[in-house]
């Protein structure tokens, strides 16, 4: 979008330096305005409705390649906290994960001795079970999701175009 | 790790190209209005303050924060290059501390082991809460070998590290000092804190 704003800015010297007397100051300033508000909408638009980081990294480095660090600039924060919480879950079912491997582990070593493990570490196997069942990593990417976030890398890159031919 | 390193190397990357693409039209462009001009400024000043806000509160890898340091240095952005500096030395004494307790862990594991290895030869078991704290400390070692690079290096590799970007904060105020823009008077304050800082 600030690809588009350049070529708008382009446009606007021209006025401004070819044919000087057709300025209109107001004119440049509204549509300056208005470009602004649509780059924020499709930037909202993005935010709102991508969740996957691989998706969201994606737009970022098609975005590298049109210089448009305002809209990286407003994706990063949403990548950044989408990646955060992933591994912070990806910690919490690692830990539970080994743990079990670790306990069913020591259970065999015990049985092979007719022995077993004490009580209450033997009734935290279900529940680690339990736990690793409930959680659902790595984020499942659908068909829909990964077509949604073409659509709007289409909708970025479109949109750029259509503002930079004078429709903002 | 991997991803977030991309992002912030996608970012950097754009936002200093690009405010540097604005800088040479302030200079060059002399039929710029002055509200045109200082609206640029602004624009240029808001993107650094938010892509240095960013890289201070996402990122952690200092292996990664030397080679930001040094895109920034490069675009003669010398006050973001030493605030991420602070950081990554922050950053780099946490990681050493934590390999210190990592170590110790290490070595209180293995007593335990060859405790359990013992008894088990008299066909006796350990203690509960001695065989509790084994349990921790194995699952400890096996979680710490999931985590990032950044996280599994020994005090010699974080301590080359440290020399690693003492090396470039230096050569950062030599390079302010040397450069036509010169104007950080405050530069040579804030690379003697650093270094002091370091020493403690």
């Amino acid at each position: 979008m600030i690809f588009a704003q350049e070529e708008m800015e382009a446009k606007f010297s021209k006025q401004i330096y070819q044919d000087k007397t057709s300025v209109n100051e107001k004119n440049i300033a509204e549509e300056r305005d208005a470009m602004a508000v649509h780059l924020a909408h499709a930037i909202k638009q993005v935010i709102s409705n991508i969740d996957n980081p691989k998706d969201l990294n994606q737009i970022a480095t098609t975005m590298r390649s049109m210089n448009e660090a305002g809209a990286i600039l407003a994706i990063a924060p949403k990548c950044y906290q989408v990646l955060t919480d992933l591994e912070q879950q990806r910690v919490i079912k690692d830990k539970a994960e080994q743990f079990l491997k670790m306990l069913k582990r020591e259970q065999e070593v015990l049985q092979r001795i007719k022995r077993d493990l004490s009580a209450d570490v033997k009734a935290e196997i279900p529940k680690l079970q339990e736990k690793i069942a409930s959680m659902n990593l790595p984020p499942v990417r659908s068909h829909s999701a990964e077509l949604r976030a073409n659509f709007f890398l289409i909708f970025l890159v479109v949109g750029q175009r259509i503002c930079s031919h004078g429709y903002a | 790790m991997d991803m977030r390193n991309t992002l912030t190397r996608v970012m950097v990357a754009t936002t200093l190209t690009k405010n540097e693409m604005v800088e040479q039209k302030i200079v060059t462009d002399q039929e710029l209005t002055p509200e045109r001009i200082a609206h640029l400024k602004e624009i240029i000043q808001a993107q650094e303050k938010k892509l240095l806000a960013l890289v201070l509160q996402y990122n952690e890898d200092p292996w990664y924060l030397i080679e930001a340091i040094r895109e920034l240095r490069g675009k003669k952005k010398f006050d973001a290059s030493i605030t991420i500096g602070n950081h990554c030395r922050d950053k780099l004494k946490e990681l050493k501390l934590r390999a210190k307790e990592k170590e110790e862990h290490e070595a209180e594991r293995k007593k335990l082991a060859k405790e359990e290895e013992d008894l088990d030869k008299l066909r006796k078991q350990l203690p509960e809460d001695k065989k509790k704290r084994l349990r921790d400390l194995e699952l400890e070692i096996v979680l710490n070998k999931l985590e990032p690079a950044h996280f599994n290096h020994n005090n010699k590799e974080y301590d080359q590290q440290i020399v690693e970007l003492s090396k470039l904060i230096v050569s950062i105020y030599y390079t302010a000092q040397s450069s036509f823009k010169f104007q950080h008077a405050h530069l040579p304050n804030i690379v003697k804190s650093f270094l002091g800082r370091l020493m403690r």
